[in-house]
């Protein structure tokens, strides 16, 4: 007989095109618009080239080499440009930021002066902006660092003092390497002395570098998922997105179902076929157990249809232990089942339980992580998302496909779901009672 | 009579929204509600009021070491503490896998000696990377550390004549520095898409505007197949005044949930919106007449309210992160950007934002204005068309 209500509502469900809509392939749409968005199949963060403008009047060779350098980080589209092109273009949104160099730089790295690079930041575009000025803070840094320790070591080999001759000349004047080989063989003692000074100074970069070349301290950076920093990201480059999102719009939609398997109650009491069950040897208890195993098995199948669909589609990792996915998926479909099934019980009408479903779902699915990972969040909702029922689910499902977690790993997450299942579905048992007692279930 | 017909269809479909009170909960306690859960998280912000704190274990207890920690400045981001115990690596790792801390330090035993030694010193860094402050945390470590290199560097190229004074002046202030501002309407960081919900509240507003505008679907295809439809169309003198009545409600509808919307907003977390007043409301009219106009044509396709409700939300979910409404769409790749920047959602978001970030009025922002309105006009025709085929 209970098997008989089960497959019944299976069979209902599953011939309805919309519900399978909604049920399967919203979720494979999002998790495709969301991947695609964040990477795919392993391209890192799918960031496009950063348009950056550069301003500044350096000779051919400096310019040179600070556009290569920038190039050859490939994270960078560059255009030098006019002061007033970069402001224009920054405030349109053309350019994500402007470099602006000092006029005077080369000027005032030979004596000794300060000067300050200025980053025009677009205001609408704080990420790849903000990507523009920490590459330049850390190559700044890295400046300050060979200067602090070169200025350490030979204090008295500094900079010229002021109002004293510009020890290089005109050395470095013009604009190819050329120029100088031709000005240091031909030149005059003026230029051989420059040159002596030359090298003197680059006889002592070569030995900070050499210092520099024994490292003192061993920093080891790990991630919370464990990963070495060394080879972090290139697999973080390698990671394939849809591991990601898979899980949690899979989560997503199948609370959706699970409410709509809960509020079945008031469609069939609505429609009469609940009074004409009752009539039959079926128990309300019967009725209600029929009803969670529905909900139950409707989720489970949908779930490793989902999951099933994502490894042909977007080659989603399954884990390593057959058993893994199918139990956190069981747990999960029971869990959701029971919370659905007490929702049903408490509300008066299909409608009720239709919109204060949806509510809770929302609710649960921006505090539990389907859209977001917990961890990006406040402390405060950090500890509320443990007691949502999709946080164990997606963390649970992230430990098997984009942890490659067994069995083992997901216990926590199984036992919190069991429970959680079972609690409720006491609770529907005492509310049908309630309810019969109080003649409201037809 | 063609206005008095207009203004019942509109007032029957106000009134039967606002005599639900779980419609009120949809239409601006949902919004309110993402709104500021996302921007709480989109913006790190830590709701309590407390920071972050970064945990560090120094089983060394060395003067070295000390002076690592000391060079972890803290300040906006997160806060450092010493524990009292000298802890282990497992425990600072487990700290951070568990959620507990964003970042946790260990310095190992021997630290000083080996530093001494001229040998690696130990230390280890464990960090959850989608924080915000194990982010800051590590670029101050790793600044700390190359203070540290860089001294260490100098002593020995000069171990004679090492001027600690000269290199502490030269760190402290250094000669090449970077002055970065945005470019903004005030060219203040408040008005950047992280600050007070900038980004999530207009987003979210057109998201659930859309989606409201979308579930009135389902009774549009009620409304035909219980056959009121055809007996409104009776008391009609043409389909196209009956498809402007179901036009018109919802729009109304969304034009109020979307001002009400817009004003929670700035008043709860003090959005603002520039100082555009005739763009906003062009973008209020223009918007929620895009949504209603795609509600109307999905109503004219859908055959029964189930399948409404699956279309809709289908329309909905999509059009919203494809739009940008999820996330900024400077995060996404090239091709993503300009399809999004196609769809209505796009060019909304996209407008808001150079009304909040660049002061934007009218004429800057006519690119989108004109996006959007050809999206309605292309709706208006193939709702008037599919329309006038459902009733004739």
């Amino acid at each position: 007989m209970l098997r008989n209500v089960i497959m019944k509502d299976l069979r209902r469900w599953w011939s309805d095109r919309n519900a399978i809509f909604v049920a399967l392939l919203l979720p494979l749409l999002l998790t495709a618009i969301l991947g695609i968005s964040f990477g795919g199949f392993g391209s890192g963060l799918g960031i496009s080239a950063i348009p950056l403008a550069v301003v500044g009047d350096l000779p051919s060779l400096p310019r040179q080499f600070l556009d290569d350098a920038l190039r050859e980080m490939e994270l960078f589209d560059v255009t030098w440009t006019t002061r007033e092109d970069a402001e224009r273009r920054v405030r349109k949104g053309d350019m994500r930021a402007a470099l602006i160099i000092p006029d005077d730089l080369l000027a005032s790295i030979a004596e000794g002066r300060e000067a300050s690079f200025v980053l025009w930041k677009d205001i609408n575009s704080e990420f790849k902006a903000g990507i523009v000025e920490q590459i330049l803070e850390r190559m700044l840094l890295q400046w300050r660092a060979g200067e602090a320790a070169y200025y350490g070591a030979w204090p008295g080999e500094w900079y010229p003092e002021a109002g004293a001759p510009d020890a290089f000349g005109d050395l470095f004047a013009g604009d190819s390497v050329l120029d100088v080989y031709e000005r240091i063989r031909d030149g005059s003692s003026e230029a051989e002395a420059a040159w002596e000074r030359t090298k003197a100074i680059l006889d002592r970069q070569v030995a900070i570098q050499d210092a520099f070349g024994q490292p003192g301290i061993d920093l080891r950076v790990e991630s919370r998922g464990g990963e070495e920093d060394a080879e972090g990201a290139t697999r973080r480059a390698e990671r394939n997105m849809f591991n990601y999102f898979l899980p949690g719009m899979a989560v997503f939609f199948l609370m959706f179902s699970a409410a709509a398997a809960g509020a079945d109650l008031h469609r069939e009491r609505e429609g009469g076929t609940l009074r004409r069950m009752l009539v039959s040897p079926l128990s309300p208890l019967q009725l209600l157990m029929g009803k969670w195993s529905f909900a139950t098995a409707n989720g489970l199948l949908q779930l490793l249809v989902l999951f099933a669909a994502g490894k042909l589609i977007f080659r989603l990792n399954l884990g390593p232990d057959p058993l893994a996915l199918p139990a956190q998926a069981l747990a999960t479909s029971a869990a959701l089942a029971s919370i659905f099934l007490v929702l049903g019980l408490l509300t008066r009408n299909e409608k009720q339980a239709g919109q204060i479903g949806t509510g809770l779902i929302l609710l649960m699915a921006i505090i539990g992580g389907n859209f977001m990972s917990p961890s990006a969040m406040p402390a405060f909702i950090r500890a509320a998302a443990r007691f949502t029922p999709n946080y164990w689910a997606n963390q649970g499902f992230n430990e098997i496909v984009g942890g490659s977690g067994g069995l083992g790993a997901v216990g926590p997450h199984l036992a919190v779901l069991s429970v959680t299942a079972l609690v409720f579905l006491i609770l529907a048992v005492l509310l049908l009672g309630r309810r019969r007692r109080e003649g409201g279930l037809l | 009579m063609t206005a008095r017909i207009l203004r019942a269809l509109v007032e029957v479909h106000v009134r039967k929204i606002f005599a639900d009170r779980a419609n009120l909960f949809w239409l601006f306690g949902m919004p309110m509600m993402f709104s500021i859960l996302m921007g709480m998280m989109f913006g790190a912000f830590t709701g309590s009021g407390r920071l972050p704190e970064v945990r560090v274990y120094d089983a060394d207890r060395s003067a070295a070491s000390a002076g690592l920690v000391e060079a972890l400045p803290g300040g906006e981001a997160y806060t450092v503490t010493v524990a009292d115990t000298t802890g282990s690596e497992d425990l600072a790792r487990v700290l951070v896998a568990d959620g507990r801390r964003s970042a946790t330090i260990y310095i190992a035993p021997g630290f000083a000696d080996s530093l001494d030694a001229g040998r690696p010193a130990p230390v280890v860094f464990f960090h959850d990377d989608d924080r915000l402050s194990a982010q800051s945390a590590r670029t101050d470590l790793e600044t700390a550390i190359l203070r540290l290199e860089a001294e260490r560097a100098g002593r020995r190229a000069a171990p004679d004549a090492f001027h600690a004074a000269g290199f502490d002046s030269l760190w402290n202030h250094p000669r090449l520095k970077l002055e970065s501002s945005f470019l903004g309407r005030r060219e203040q960081a408040e008005l950047k898409l992280s600050k007070g919900g900038q980004h999530t509240g207009p987003a979210y507003t057109l998201m659930f505007v859309l989606m409201f505008m979308l579930m009135s679907v389902r009774d549009v295809v009620t409304e035909r197949r219980n056959g009121t439809l055809t007996r409104l169309r009776l008391g009609a003198p043409a389909p196209w005044q009956l498809a402007l009545g179901l036009l018109l409600g919802p729009w109304v509808v969304g034009l109020l949930q979307m001002a009400v919307l817009l004003l929670l907003n700035a008043v709860v977390m003090g959005i603002d919106y520039g100082e555009s007043l005739a763009s906003l409301a062009l973008l209020m009219l223009v918007f929620t007449g895009v949504s209603s106009a795609l509600a109307l044509v999905l109503a004219t396709v859908c055959r029964t309210p189930g399948q409404a409700d699956g279309v809709g939300m289908t329309a909905s979910m999509t059009l919203a992160p494809l739009g940008g409404l999820w996330w900024p769409l400077e995060v996404v790749p090239v091709f993503m950007q300009k399809l999004g920047l196609a769809l209505p959602t796009g060019q909304a978001i996209t407008v808001f934002h150079d009304m909040v970030g660049r002061g934007y009025g009218l004429a800057e922002n006519a690119g989108n204005f004109l996006g959007l309105g050809t999206w309605l006009a292309v709706l208006l025709a193939v709702a008037a068309y599919r329309f006038r085929r459902l009733i004739d």
